[in-house]
């Protein structure tokens, strides 16, 4: 049976409220906004427990299932521990939204920052196995 | 680290428009992104570059999945060949939906919209098990 930081899933699962805080905010809050046709009234629309709950919950999710990736590889090195979540990001979360966005005609610059957040935040969540395990 | 099965991620790479035009066609048509009107530009109506943008992208992912198979290594795969499902089916559940369900509650768009295109991914990164198990 393969052994999974739990502290380093929740570490992980919480990084990616971080990151968007920071990617959705002073970042690129404007450009995404115009970009998905999105206005404030539109980010006011959801309660916010509703949607952080649930964002939550999957991003603990895909974490448990990271740190299992990891577990089963098994002695990789903090460095290939980070590329490799970040290889994750790219090669199904990226190309995902890549097909899903090339069909409905949406910008690239869009996808760029959807992607983006993804990449950076994989990548942190990376960095975290490698540091707890 | 076993050889990378290149027929199959080239046949894998089609398989997302493949299933796409089932899926976005008959099925669920109209329901999600493949017929969408989204952020204020007018979808095409011939989308031939997300065609060839779909395939090439499919090829991407096909080859990171060849990777990972390549690294459980093919003693291991003709002994527990569920892994082929497993892998595929596991990255499509794990890490595809969790995040097409957090940006699309960002982009207020439909649960709806949320579950059909997830679904769409876990029945191709499936499909895309398949062919590397027929293939392997």
């Amino acid at each position: 049976m393969w052994t999974i930081s739990l502290s380093a899933v929740v570490a992980a699962a919480a990084v990616g409220f971080l990151v968007g805080g920071l990617w959705y905010g002073p970042l690129f809050l404007k450009v995404w906004q115009r970009e998905a046709g999105i206005s404030e009234l539109d980010m006011k629309r959801r309660h916010p427990a509703y949607v952080f709950g649930g964002a939550f919950a999957l991003q603990l999710f895909a974490a448990y299932f990271m740190g299992h990736v990891f577990a089963t590889y098994g002695g990789l090195s903090p460095k290939s521990t980070i590329l490799t979540a970040f290889g994750i990001a790219l090669a199904f979360v990226v190309t995902a939204f890549g097909v899903n966005y090339l069909f409905a005609g949406r910008s690239v610059k869009l996808w760029a920052i959807d992607s983006g957040y993804y990449l950076v935040t994989y990548s942190l969540m990376g960095a975290i196995f490698a540091w707890l395990g | 680290m076993g050889p990378i099965n290149w027929l199959a991620v080239v046949l894998a790479a089609n398989l997302a428009v493949a299933i796409g035009f089932v899926w976005y066609g008959p099925l669920f048509g109209g329901a999600a992104l493949f017929g969408r009107v989204a952020g204020g530009h007018k979808r095409k109506d011939t989308p031939v570059s997300g065609i060839l943008g779909a395939i090439l992208l499919q090829g991407v992912s096909a080859l990171m999945l060849a990777h990972g198979y390549a690294r459980i290594g093919g003693v291991t795969l003709a002994a527990k060949p569920w892994l082929y499902w497993m892998q595929a089916g596991g990255i499509a559940l794990a890490f595809v939906a969790p995040a097409l369900f957090i940006s699309y509650a960002r982009h207020k768009m439909t649960i709806r919209e949320a579950f059909v295109d997830s679904g769409f991914w876990i029945v191709v990164y499936l499909a895309t098990g398949t062919v590397f198990w027929a293939l392997g």
